[in-house]
């Protein structure tokens, strides 16, 4: 028999049913021995494993690694939205303390502009200082304003039909 | 464990002899415990049908193992099996049976207990049949060719590849 043996032929050996050619290779040659001694070992640990009862399948605890995957997912997402909400929000109000800021201060340059002289009013303190000069017209005309809008505000939150101070804001655009 | 049949002292004998290796083999073919009861037992409830018929097999041994092989066959063949093989390529570590932790001064550890099982599991049907019936049952060759209806050429290298696959379980 030239070269070593095959896998299969030890496994015949170890079954006793290998040719005379293959026992003597065996006896003859210290690698084969080697595999021959190493398979079975293995094979006697093999068979006391499977003499053994399997273990149970774990359905639950895959059915918990499975949650361990979405969980992770769904909270995420839900971070994801709540984040989004949040954010939306924010720009909504910044928006709105924009605008607010933001409608005074282009009403009022019209009012600068009528009152040459005067500095650019701004119903927002932050754009205001000590040294800005304000008078009495410009800032009733200021408040008037703000009035007239946050009156708009009220009624744009709400169902205005039947209210005659939002409807009359409302249509006084449309039916002069 | 389930109770045996009862029909005879003969009967009984059969089952005492039997109901073990029986339930080894199934275990081998089906990697599942409650399974494996479940089709020992219906082995022997078609052995004792068989018997009621006043017909004896040439080898009642050999008739256990071959109805025990269609039988566990039969179970593989339904669909929530193939659903439930599916679903549970992990073994739950609880269901780790201290009793099989040391083997003749050789410790097998619980991973490599279950990496066997799980190697088992994923060798095709026939390469378990035939491990199971060539070296559990220790069927020749030649029995095992004639009654999976192989070339015992076909049964060598199912046996090699079985073992091959199952000896990667203990690295
Ligand atoms: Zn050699």
């Amino acid at each position: 028999m030239g070269g070593c043996l095959k896998e299969q032929d030890l496994i015949e050996l170890l079954l006793n049913e290998a040719s005379a050619p293959v026992q003597n290779h065996v006896k003859a040659c210290l690698p084969c021995s080697r595999r021959y001694r190493k398979l079975a070992g293995d094979m006697k640990v093999i068979s006391a494993v499977l003499r053994g009862r399997p273990p149970k399948a774990a359905e639950r605890s895959r059915s918990w690694s499975r949650l361990a995957v979405v969980a992770p997912v769904c909270a995420s997402a839900l971070f994801l939205f709540m984040a989004g909400m949040w954010i939306g929000e924010s720009l909504q109000m910044r928006g709105g303390e924009k605008l607010a800021r933001h409608l005074p201060q282009a009403t009022a340059q019209p009012v600068a502009r009528v009152m040459p002289g005067e500095t650019m009013l701004a119903s927002s303190s932050e754009s205001l200082s000590a040294s800005d000069p304000i008078t009495p017209v410009a800032l009733s005309y200021v408040n008037f304003l703000e009035d007239t809008f946050s009156q708009d505000d009220s009624c744009a939150s709400r169902d205005n039909s039947f209210d005659p101070a939002c409807s009359s804001s409302w249509f006084s655009g449309e039916t002069p | 464990m389930s109770k045996p049949p009862s029909f005879g002292p003969d009967y009984q004998k059969l089952y005492q002899e039997h109901h073990g290796r029986i339930l080894r083999l199934c275990r081998i073919l089906l990697s599942n415990p409650e399974e494996a009861e479940d089709v020992a037992q219906e082995v022997f409830v078609k052995a004792l049908d068989y018997w009621g018929n006043n017909s004896m097999p040439e080898s009642w041994p050999r008739w256990l193992t071959t109805v025990a092989i269609n039988t566990c066959r039969d179970r593989r063949r339904s669909s929530w099996w193939k659903r439930w093989l599916k679903s549970t390529d992990d073994f739950d570590e609880r269901e780790y049976p201290d009793e099989h932790a040391a083997v003749e001064h050789q410790v097998i550890r619980r991973e490599q207990y279950e990496r066997i099982w799980q190697r088992l599991r994923k060798l095709s049907r026939r390469q378990q049949e035939v491990f199971a019936l060539r070296y559990i049952e220790g069927w020749s060759t030649q029995e095992v060719s004639e009654a999976l209806g192989l070339t015992p050429g076909s049964v060598k290298r199912h046996l090699t590849r079985a073992i091959d696959n199952l000896r990667k379980g203990l690295a």
